[in-house]
């Protein structure tokens, strides 16, 4: 019941909904037919009684004319006539009783029937007088015999009459009920079409509703919308309800993708910023370093002017600091390239401490330590010098004891250690924590700096190895110096 | 949001009320159709019923009668009511034939027929008695009403003693007796120049001279008609067209008196001839009322009618009946007159 109810295929409910709509017209009409059947064999049957009558009337006469011939001529043939003609007219008669539905017929067609008995004993009388040559017996008898035919013929006539007019009746019966038919008839189609279509309405509307909405849906899709709100299936099995669930799968399943999609553009686009900031870190840098570059080659000549002079006057140690600087100078003009080798950034250290001791009359004591295995190895170019050129103007230069700065570069477990110790100033913990959480330090007015700040050193090594954590301050507190750590991993 | 959670949520799944809709009105085609049906079959029905069916009966009685005769009319309704009682069909012969027949006519047809019964409306003639032996002959019992066939071998004759009619037109005329010898003319049937007429006959002159007027009274009679059809009524107006008319005329059947009620307001006679009428219809009360006639004698056609069919299954039941049983007249005048027309235009 449940299946044949709920079908699971569409065609399935389509075939049903016009199954029941047919089968009810067709039921209709088979009742509609079968009783219009009745109601025209009844009318077939109606005037059949006058017809028969008319028959009877018909049938007495041969029966007559046969006696009367016989009487007359004696002749054989007449007399088989008689006797077929009389044998007729008494079948007919016994198949009129069924005809006669009222008293009035009733009782004539008895009075037919008694009457034809006595007439056609009255006839045989009449012939078996004639064949005794009784003349006067079989004259009484004609007589006698006419009579009774004429009170016969006009008895069938009545009967004929009363059957008319019974018959009529029952035919303008008849037409009376054809009439309610009809009307009825009319009434029950009217009624079936309109349920039908009723039912019609209902089915094809079951059936689009689903896939109406479905397209709705798929606009709304279409329309770019992905949250869509929950459709309501009437049955699942069925083509539109298989078509719906793989419908909304997909839009589930897009919309899946496009989260993913969104995630590695997001990632892609952070990869990008990251490039552009380098690249602006190093241009700063650059610009920073031209800015310090006041006409090089004016700057080389008279630096190599004034090593030559002080050449030729003997003067030893100034010939030696001013080879220095036009040695450091040299270096930093060339530092063009973004990457570099420990060792040159190494040479550029020394080149710019030398100049230092002697800016400083020898009071910062500068020491190294190198594993020598390292400094082949490729870093970011200009980091070293700016490390040293902060320890100098941030940790030892206004201090009253002997300041020392340290280099040390060697290697800890999977990374390089470039360490520059410096026994300054120092910090306080707050201040290095401060530091190390990455809030930069503004630069102070009348700063006094060679080019490129800390924290350009700092930023440049944390693009370079992609990683935050590329440096360490440590300072046991006020006057007990610095040290700053830089970590590289090894390559 | 997780993706089951999305799919169940998107496709929810609603239970369809559609399916029931369309069954609910499926089942209602079918009860519109079936309601139809039976009110069809019920309307159908009612049609069919309207034609009668046939009655039953035990036994077939023929009046023989002239179906234009009021009293013969009046004698078989209550011949055939009281006949519905013992499940007799009385048939009033030959009225559904297109041709009108004579008594004995239908006498012969109704014995040709086989009935079980004849109530007739006799006469004397031969011809009546030869049909009333020929019904006996065949075993059918014939009861004669409103005149005997006297001789016959019918088996009783219920109707009024014809004597007794004629002592009420003696009566009649006695009351109407003066100085002046009045001419009494007496309207009788051809056929009917037979014993019952000439009882009426003599009840009236035994009853005048009983009564010691019958020297003031010339009493003629005459035959009216030859038994033919509407010769009657052409011998009555003969009658009035006369230069010289009888003082009194005693008509002693309906057609008569209908007839001279008729000649004496179309000849404006009325007041010049005393008619004495036998039996009544709404001519004959009319005239009553309008002082055209003064009196007629009736018989009490019910009664006639009720009796002899219970006569008839007296014979049938028992083979014996009484040979005569006689029904008192009445004598209508203006002062019961209305009485009657009410009966009649009760009926």
């Amino acid at each position: 019941m449940n299946r044949i109810l709920h079908p699971r295929s569409l065609g399935a409910k389509l075939f049903l909904a016009s199954v029941t709509t047919a089968f009810t017209i067709f039921i209709v009409n088979v009742f509609l037919f079968y009783q219009i059947n009745k109601v025209m064999e009844r009318v077939e049957k109606v005037y059949v009684s006058n017809v028969q009558i008319i028959q009877l009337s018909d049938t007495l006469l041969e029966v007559q004319n046969a006696m009367t011939e016989y009487l007359s001529t004696k002749n054989s043939d007449s007399l088989e006539h008689y006797y077929s003609s009389s044998s007729d007219y008494l079948n007919l008669l016994s198949s009129l009783d069924k005809t006669a539905i009222d008293t009035s017929a009733v009782l004539t067609l008895e009075n037919i029937k008694n009457i034809s008995t006595t007439y056609l004993s009255e006839t045989e009388n009449a012939l078996q007088a004639k064949r005794g040559r009784n003349i006067s017996r079989y004259k009484n008898k004609y007589n006698n015999a006419s009579r009774l035919y004429s009170y016969l013929n006009a008895y069938i006539t009545s009967l004929n009459a009363t059957q008319f007019k019974n018959n009529n009746a029952t035919y303008q019966s008849m037409r009376q009920s054809f009439q309610v038919l009809e009307t009825t008839s009319m009434l029950v189609l009217f009624l079936v079409s309109v349920g039908n279509l009723l039912i019609a309405l209902i089915a094809t509307r079951r059936t689009m509703r689903p896939l109406r909405e479905l397209v709705d849906y798929a606009s709304e899709v279409g329309n770019g919308n992905f949250d869509l709100e929950p459709m309501d299936i009437p049955n699942p099995n069925d083509e539109v309800g298989i078509l719906s669930t793989a419908f909304f799968e997909m839009v589930h399943r897009i919309q899946g993708y496009i989260s993913e999609l969104k995630a590695s553009m997001e990632h892609e686009s952070q990869m990008k910023e990251n490039e552009l900031k380098m690249n602006a870190h190093l241009k700063e840098a650059e610009l920073k370093y031209l800015q310090a570059q006041i006409n090089p080659h004016f700057l080389f000549n008279t630096l190599n002017a004034a090593v030559q002079l002080s050449m030729m006057e003997s003067a030893d140690r100034t010939y030696q600091y001013l080879q220095n600087v036009a040695a450091f100078f040299r270096a930093k003009t060339n530092r063009e390239m973004q990457i570099t080798t420990l060792q040159d950034e190494i040479e550029l250290v020394d080149h710019y401490m030398y100049i230092m001791d002697v800016r400083f009359s020898g009071d910062i004591q500068y020491e190294k330590e190198i594993d020598a295995s390292l400094i082949h190895i490729t870093i970011p170019s200009m980091i070293l010098q700016p490390l040293m050129e902060n320890a100098i103007n941030h940790g030892v230069r206004d201090i009253s004891w002997e300041a020392k700065i340290k280099l040390s570069i060697y290697a800890l477990g999977d990374q390089i250690v470039i360490s520059v110790k410096d026994n300054g100033k120092g910090m306080s913990e707050e201040k290095i924590l401060e530091l190390l959480k990455g809030e930069e330090a503004k630069r102070q007015k009348g700063d006094e700096t060679n080019g490129v700040g800390l924290w350009n050193v700092i930023h440049r090594m944390q693009l370079f190895y992609g990683k935050e954590d590329v440096f360490d301050i440590i300072s046991a507190g006020q006057n007990q110096g610095t040290e700053i750590l830089f970590y590289l991993p090894k390559p | 949001m997780d993706k089951k959670n999305i799919t169940n949520k998107q496709l929810h799944h609603k239970p369809d009320k559609s399916i029931w809709a369309i069954f609910l009105f499926t089942v209602m085609l079918f009860i519109i159709t079936i309601l139809s049906l039976i009110f069809y079959v019920q309307t159908t029905r009612k049609f069919s019923t309207e034609i009668s069916s046939a009655s039953q009966y035990k036994e077939h009685i023929a009046f023989v009668g002239n179906p234009n005769n009021t009293f013969a009319k009046e004698v078989y309704e209550a011949a055939y009511k009281t006949g519905q009682d013992f499940f007799y069909y009385v048939e009033f012969f030959g009225q559904n034939l297109d041709k009108v027949y004579s008594n004995t006519e239908l006498m012969e047809m109704a014995i040709a027929a086989k009935v079980d019964g004849i109530i007739v409306t006799a006469d004397n003639s031969e011809e009546m008695t030869k049909q009333i032996f020929q019904a006996n002959e065949a075993g059918i019992p014939v009861i004669c009403v409103d005149t005997d066939c006297v001789g016959s071998a019918r088996k009783s004759y219920v109707g009024g003693s014809y004597y007794n009619l004629g002592q009420e037109y003696g009566k009649l005329l006695a009351q109407r007796t003066s100085d002046e010898v009045k001419d009494v003319l007496v309207l009788m049937s051809p056929f009917e120049q037979s014993k019952g007429q000439n009882l009426i006959f003599s009840g009236i002159k035994d009853y005048l001279t009983k009564t010691n007027v019958l020297p003031y009274f010339n009493i003629t009679t005459r035959s009216v008609g030859n038994g033919t059809s509407f010769s009657a009524e052409e011998s009555v107006s003969d009658i009035f067209a006369q230069e010289e008319l009888p003082d009194i005329i005693v008509c002693l059947d309906e057609t008569n008196t209908t007839s001279a009620c008729q000649c004496i307001v179309d000849y404006n006679k009325v007041g010049q001839v005393t008619i004495f009428g036998y039996y009544n219809n709404s001519t004959i009360n009319n005239a009553i009322l309008k002082d055209v006639i003064p009196a007629t004698l009736t018989i009490d056609t019910k009664q006639v009618g009720k009796t002899s069919v219970e006569y008839l299954k007296q014979y049938q039941d028992t083979g014996y009946v009484n040979e005569y049983a006689t029904i008192p007249f009445e004598l209508i005048t203006k002062d019961n007159v209305e009485q009657f027309m009410k009966e009649d235009a009760h009926e």
